[in-house]
């Protein structure tokens, strides 16, 4: 997506949609516990009524819950961004330094 | 989770295994229930014919007709787990060429949410009642039962039969021109 961005124009290219580690972290915990209370809901509702349609409109209304709140990327999930180097110039060979520790949360 | 292709996938991967998750438990909170219901039937007025079966190898063989009574209220068969009931009139009877004969007489199929009480009176059977042989004539003890198939949203097609059941029997002569 980010590849995608950096060939639309200027005006539209502030709208990048990463967010930091600590952000993925709560945006994977933020639906699950979405879409999983919604599934319990869902049975119960399902239950009661006697019907099936209403347990899967209630996934369905978890899962587009889930959607706004985790695929858009929100201020707060972008509340930790990672603490990069200043650039170094390449003429002075000791000040050559590793690529700093990337705290690798990935999924 | 660093794209928005990527949080897309996760949570539409993850929401289909609750789905499959809240089916499966659809499924398990509807095994035990009990899916029989109380059913009368009832039959009168049995003739025979001899009509060469030509569906078969080409003889002989008997066919009746009668007059069908079916009275049931299957609507404590249905759940949420239910989609529709496949119910069926079979008649059940042993000769010497077979041990067991079933023949279906009459059937129809309920959808959920329709009308659930049948009421037939004095109907002909809805398809050809045709003896694999000669065997009919005479026969006393033909068992009328109505069975059905629960055909569920979630797991396997489940059998039942309807309590209640009638005996005919089979005249001793044919009868000659139409039925």
């Amino acid at each position: 997506m980010d590849g995608v961005i950096q060939s639309l124009p200027p005006w539209m290219r502030p709208f990048s949609t990463h967010i930091d580690f600590v952000g993925q972290q709560k945006a994977e915990r933020i639906f699950q516990v979405i879409l999983v209370v919604h599934g319990i809901i869902g049975f119960i509702a399902g239950f009661v009524t006697q019907q099936l349609s209403v347990s899967m409109y209630t996934i369905g209304f978890g899962f587009l819950l889930s959607c706004l709140i985790v695929l858009p990327p929100w201020p707060f999930f972008r509340r930790h961004p990672l603490n990069w180097q200043p650039n170094q110039t390449d003429e002075t060979s000791t000040s050559q330094q590793a690529k700093p520790k990337e705290n690798k949360k990935r999924r | 989770m660093h794209s928005i292709w990527s949080r897309a996938n996760t949570i539409f991967a993850f929401t289909l295994s609750v789905l499959s998750a809240v089916t499966f438990c659809c499924f398990l909170s509807t095994i035990w229930l009990p899916n029989t219901a109380p059913v009368t039937i009832s039959a009168s007025n049995p003739r025979l014919k001899s009509m060469v079966d030509y569906a078969s190898d080409g003889s002989k063989s008997d066919v009746v007709m009668l007059s069908l009574n079916i009275q049931a209220d299957v609507s404590s068969v249905f759940n949420w787990n239910v989609k529709q009931l496949f119910i069926y009139l079979v008649a059940e009877y042993s000769t010497m060429k077979n041990h067991l004969n079933q023949v279906v007489l009459w059937d129809k199929i309920i959808l959920r949410n329709e009308k659930t009480v049948i009421i037939e009176e004095s109907i002909p059977p809805k398809y050809y009642y045709i003896d694999d042989g000669n065997n009919l004539l005479s026969h006393k003890n033909v068992t009328l039962v109505l069975k059905w198939n629960v055909i569920p949203n979630a797991g396997y097609l489940a059998m039942a039969q309807g309590e209640g059941q009638f005996v005919v029997q089979m005249p001793d002569n044919y009868i000659s021109g139409r039925f």
